[in-house]
């Protein structure tokens, strides 16, 4: 199952208004893996995401399973990925559970009411969220809505893969507003769906989380891609420092080959 | 190749209940809201400034299905089947197609205070509809002659639709609809569409200025079975597509950009609520005039009971509104007996302090 190259990015280009925002960005993301976005703030991470979600026109070719993103129906897409946006707020008072069901309901298949029910009931389960289910989605914090909406994204695409064909999860920025063992909570949540043969696409501010949970890296830098690869091919002083613009240094805890980044001066 | 994913797991235990859950309470009350609508259209039938009794009208229809004579008199029977009964289905129709209306473009515009009455939709399909009345004798008599009934209603579903269109693209930008631009775009499109029906109305004649008092004022008054022959078709039609928007207006809650990644194709989507919308408001204002509130009470109070879910908010509002606006109905006809209200200041009178307090609740949420 892995290795199978899901999402094929060649050449693109995506503009906002007049401006440029992604210029010239060629990378694929392969099944079985987690693939991470790494970058300052406006690099242009989150517009690259929402093009391969289909949110965006560009220029170039971004192919998913070997489709052209802009030429697919949103159906045909809404089985293929599901999409964590960076936020999201609900202009009426559903629950917690309404809100989850959202993820299995608005697809066009049938799934019977007691397996909606069941996987209600574990996705939030997943995410750490026992007994919320009757909560009302307003009350909660910003941590807790976002979990709620992880709990949606992963009923999307329960399965990581439906008749050989592996299936995505487009995370942007899934643990912004988490406490650390929630960061851990929802990473793991991540690689357990990837090692099941899906993939997930992710855009990561901690630079020692991505490189603890990633298997491929993509490097950001207005607007181009700087490189990508393995955390070790990629994962290096020079290209952070040049990159992020600040003095770190990357070193590996001795006991193990985990790889960290200690931030030290704005250069 | 692109397959829709099928669902393999089937469960045979029944689904049990769960937390948060309140899809069971939903079909409760519809079921209930269904009872009391008929309740309601009973006591409609049988109220007025007339002792006319509906009872001696189920008594008659027993009888001749029995095979006897109609013992009802023909004041009585006119009174019930030509006065009360097109007005009891014009109230149904209209009380269900403002809640309906208000609901869907709730939804759609992504928060509670969106109703066609408040947002200038109206205002607009009036427009269309004093368009029509003044110059069907001029310019526009071969399309009124060739529209017939469906003259009136058809050119307040175009002025509906112009103006709805015109308040989405004001105050929704990158799929996100600013409520306070919503607002102040509805006080603009409404004023616009005052003037122009003011222009229109100074040049109307004698006779127009007779058929713009009847319809302007907001009231089941003047119901015939012409009246519901036009309008009913449009209100039905819309009414039936309705349920088909209720997983899109789900989704829309969590943006337009999640709704896209949920599957819904969300320019088409739009384009088919905005047409419900404008032709059931537009068919509603033809034949009643502005009746205000309904579309703003019915669905807020339903949401408070039974929660958000489109799938169940879209059909109880249609039974609530329709209910409610035969008991207001028949509270304008008998309260100043033998003379008559009209329902459009029952409406305000209850709607417009409701509408405040939804304003005062949640005026944190809505940065105004």
């Amino acid at each position: 199952m892995d290795g199978m190259t899901m999402i094929s990015v060649d050449t693109l280009d995506v503009k906002i208004g007049a401006k440029p925002i992604v210029s010239n960005v060629s990378f694929s993301a392969q099944s079985g893996a987690v693939t991470t976005i790494i970058g300052p703030n406006g690099s242009g991470k989150t517009t690259l995401m929402k093009a391969i979600s289909g949110d965006l026109a560009y220029r170039g070719s971004i192919q998913l399973m070997g489709h052209e993103v802009s030429a697919m129906k949103p159906w045909q897409m809404s089985g293929m990925r599901a999409v964590l946006p960076q936020s999201a707020s609900l202009s009426f008072p559903f629950t917690v559970n309404e809100v989850v069901r959202l993820g299995i309901a608005t697809g066009l298949h049938k799934t019977p009411p007691a397996v909606i029910g069941n996987r209600v009931r574990e996705a939030l389960q997943k995410v750490d969220l026992n007994g919320f289910a009757g909560r009302t989605y307003q009350e909660l914090s910003g941590g807790e809505q976002q979990r709620v909406q992880l709990a949606r994204v992963l009923c999307q695409v329960w399965e990581p893969v439906v008749d050989n064909r592996p299936r995505f999860l487009f995370l942007d920025e899934p643990i912004s507003s988490l406490d650390i063992r929630h960061q851990l909570v929802i990473l793991d949540i991540a690689r357990d769906f990837a090692r099941a043969g899906g993939g997930v696409l992710s855009i990561l501010h901690d630079l020692n989380l991505t490189a603890m949970y990633s298997d491929h890296v993509v490097v950001m830098h207005r607007g181009q891609c700087q490189g990508s690869g393995t955390v070790k091919s990629i994962m290096n002083d020079h290209l952070l420092q040049s990159v992020f613009e600040c003095k770190l240094r990357v070193g590996a805890i001795p006991d193990g080959n985990q790889a960290f980044i200690l931030p030290q001066t704005i250069a | 190749m692109l397959q829709r994913t099928p669902e393999a797991e089937f469960s045979s235990s029944a689904a049990p209940h769960m937390e948060g859950d309140r899809s069971g309470k939903a079909k409760m009350v519809t079921l209930l809201l269904l009872l009391a609508l008929a309740i309601a259209a009973a006591v409609s039938l049988a109220t007025g400034a007339s002792d006319a009794s509906a009872l001696s009208v189920f008594k008659d229809w027993a009888m001749q299905l029995t095979g006897g004579e109609s013992q009802l008199s023909a004041r009585d029977a006119l009174i019930i089947y030509d006065i009360r009964m097109p007005r009891m289905v014009m109230g149904l129709l209209i009380g269900s197609s403002l809640a309906v209306c208000g609901a869907t473009m709730q939804g759609l515009f992504r928060n509670p205070l969106a109703d066609p009455g408040i947002v200038g939709v109206s205002a607009g399909a009036g427009l269309g509809a004093v368009t029509m009345i003044v110059l069907s004798s001029s310019i526009l008599a071969p399309l009124a002659a060739l529209l017939g009934v469906y003259a009136l209603p058809l050119a307040a579903f175009g002025g509906g639709l112009i103006s709805t269109l015109l308040l989405y693209r004001v105050s929704t930008r990158n799929g996100s609809t600013s409520v306070a631009t919503m607002l102040l775009a509805g006080i603009a499109l409404g004023a616009l569409a005052g003037a122009a029906t003011g222009v229109l109305v100074f040049k109307a004649d004698d006779q127009q200025l007779r058929d713009l008092t009847f319809w302007g004022m907001g009231s089941l008054a003047g119901a015939t079975w012409l009246k519901v022959l036009a309008a009913g078709p449009i209100i039905v039609s819309a009414l039936l597509i309705s349920p088909l928007l209720a997983n899109g207006l789900n989704a829309m809650t969590l943006g337009e950009a999640t709704a896209r990644h949920l599957g819904i194709p969300v320019q088409r989507f739009k384009a088919l609520a905005i047409v419900v919308v404008a032709a059931a408001t537009g068919a509603s204002v033809a034949v009643s005039g502005g009746i205000g509130f309904v579309g703003i009470v019915v669905p807020h109070l339903l949401r408070l009971w039974i929660g958000p879910d489109h799938r169940y908010l879209l059909p109880a509002s249609a039974l609530l509104g329709a209910g409610l606006l035969l008991c207001a109905d028949a509270v304008a006809r008998t309260i100043v007996a033998p003379a008559e209200l009209p329902i459009g200041i029952i409406t305000a009178i209850v709607g417009a302090p409701f509408f405040l307090w939804i304003l005062l609740s949640r005026r944190s949420m809505l940065d105004l």
